[in-house]
């Protein structure tokens, strides 16, 4: 997907907290959905794990997703706060996320998951 | 079991999804209890990464497998198909390695409830026989 075109850029890093901008220009948005351009649930789910992974220094994979809640449409062009939270418990690495509006600080997804991080 | 199958539509009948992200190649309607989809992981999927799909390009099968569930049972009713959105993923378990670029991913998914628009499923996807994600997931269409 790198080689697509990207879905969104890190405007800012701060601790747990990254500020990301949704990016207009990738291709998924001819498919999803035509004139009206909406990133895909998974997407989501995906620039996650990427910036958990950049936060970690590590590139990591889902083993588990214990839940997902998709509680707001993300479309292009928005601005969202990743709220991330990394716990080693007996399973793994946990992570639990948040993104969130980054002007009203709404939620947009919630998300409790374990990682594994790829060797 | 129903032997009914989608000689009457193509999936982009069931589904809004188009290229680069349409994720479902062929649906087999197995009636109430849900359906059995599939597709082959091409080079240039969208979810590809180093020659394997991400799990998320299956999850986001799974969903539209999902979609195409209710699409089809719209249309039969000669209803028209709208948008879908994932509203949960739920008990979600990932097995790896994730398919291989012409590898096959083949999913079934039963129906756990239908409330109004909520749809609540259950899917299993597996790769030559071996499971590589198991889910529930409420879909909003």
């Amino acid at each position: 997907m790198k080689e697509n075109g990207r879905l969104y850029e890190i405007a800012e890093a701060n601790g747990q907290t990254m500020r990301v901008k949704m990016l207009t220009s990738h291709p998924v948005y001819e498919g999803h959905f035509p004139g009206n351009p909406i990133t895909p649930g998974v997407m989501s789910l995906r620039m996650i794990r990427e910036c958990a992974g950049t936060m970690l220094g590590k590139e990591l994979r889902y083993a588990a997703v214990k839940s997902c809640r998709f509680l707001s449409l993300i479309k292009p062009g928005e601005t969202l706060d990743i709220e991330m939270e990394t716990i080693a418990d007996e399973q793994g690495l946990r992570l639990k996320a948040k993104i969130k509006d980054c002007n009203d600080g709404s939620a947009k997804m919630n998300l409790d998951a374990t990682m594994e991080v790829m060797q | 079991m129903s032997t009914a199958d989608n000689k009457e539509f193509a999936i982009e009948e069931l589904i809004p999804q188009r290229p680069p992200i349409k994720m479902v190649e062929t649906f087999d309607y197995r009636g109430d209890e849900g359906c059995h989809t599939s597709i082959a992981v091409a080079a240039d999927n969208i979810f590809v990464d180093d020659g394997a799909l991400a799990c998320e390009g299956i999850l986001e099968h799974i969903a539209q497998s999902a979609a195409s569930y209710v699409g089809y049972r719209r249309k039969m009713k000669g209803e028209e198909v709208s948008l879908g959105y994932i509203g949960d993923i739920k008990q979600c378990q990932m097995s790896y390695p994730m398919p291989q670029v012409g590898e096959r991913v083949e999913t079934t998914m039963a129906v756990v409830s239908e409330i109004g628009n909520i749809t609540m499923i259950k899917a299993e996807s597996q790769v030559e026989g071996r499971q590589v994600v198991c889910c529930t997931m409420k879909l909003a269409t």
